[in-house]
């Protein structure tokens, strides 16, 4: 399977070995669509449910979803044991001062 | 030992042009779009499809990637995912509207993670796409 295949593959067909009933599913693309605003708690104009029933069912997107939980993850923990680079940290206090302003 | 690097490093530009040219192809120029596909999620398939590799990345090379990111990008990925805050609030502080914010987010964390997926593969961490499955 080519990579652009596998690309095509992943927004194709209806949600993949969902056990619940297809009229309260939401579809794989819609469900993929919103993983930022997901995991951020917040989502326009569909539930946290139905997202979250749909990532609970569907082993096509479920994979995905854990991807993205990973990276925060890895960023949060690397943010917490680690020092930000100065730059990184200098330019933050700068845009916090000028909020202030 | 001359000849790996440079193996390993012109690997690594070539899966980063044909990262950019997927990111470019599926998401276009001006905004995720209605469809984003991270290109991440398509090179991990049947490697690592749930990106655990993220974890063996250390701390260090993760901050330095968050630095390297253009400003706007950085500005949103730190606010958001190391400090935390609420789509609106990080619109006030960098002064554009919500759906610029979400779109800086989207293309930041897109590229940092084509920057760690390029390491993580580099490093051994996971197994590179071969050419068998193309
Ligand atoms: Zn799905």
């Amino acid at each position: 399977m080519s990579f652009l295949d596998k690309l095509k593959f992943l927004f194709t067909g209806a949600a993949h070995d969902v056990g619940a009933s297809p009229s309260a599913m939401i579809p794989c693309e819609e469900a993929l669509s919103v993983v930022d605003d997901f995991l951020e708690g917040e989502l326009p104009g569909v539930s946290h449910e139905q997202v979250k029933a749909h990532f609970d069912a569907c082993q096509r997107c479920y994979p995905h979803l854990h991807l993205e939980e990973a990276f925060r993850d890895a960023i949060r923990r690397a943010g917490t044991g680690q020092r930000a680079p100065v730059g990184l940290k200098l330019k933050l206090m700068e845009l916090l001062a000028e909020a202030d302003a | 030992m001359f000849t790996i690097c440079r193996n390993v490093f012109l690997r690594g530009r070539e899966r980063r042009q044909r990262h950019d040219e997927i990111v470019t192809e599926t998401v276009g120029q001006d905004g995720p779009g209605p469809n984003p596909v991270n290109p991440v999620w398509v090179s991990v398939l049947g490697v690592d499809p749930e990106g655990d590799f993220f974890e063996s990345i250390v701390d260090e090379h993760i901050m330095q990637a968050i630095d390297d990111l253009p400003e706007e990008y950085r500005m949103a990925v730190v606010l958001s995912d190391l400090e935390g805050l609420p789509y609106a609030d990080i619109a006030e502080l960098m002064e554009v509207p919500v759906g610029t914010v979400k779109s800086r987010l989207f293309w930041g964390r897109m590229q940092l993670q084509n920057v760690l997926y390029d390491y993580a593969v580099e490093m051994g961490y996971i197994a590179a796409r071969t050419e068998t499955d193309e």
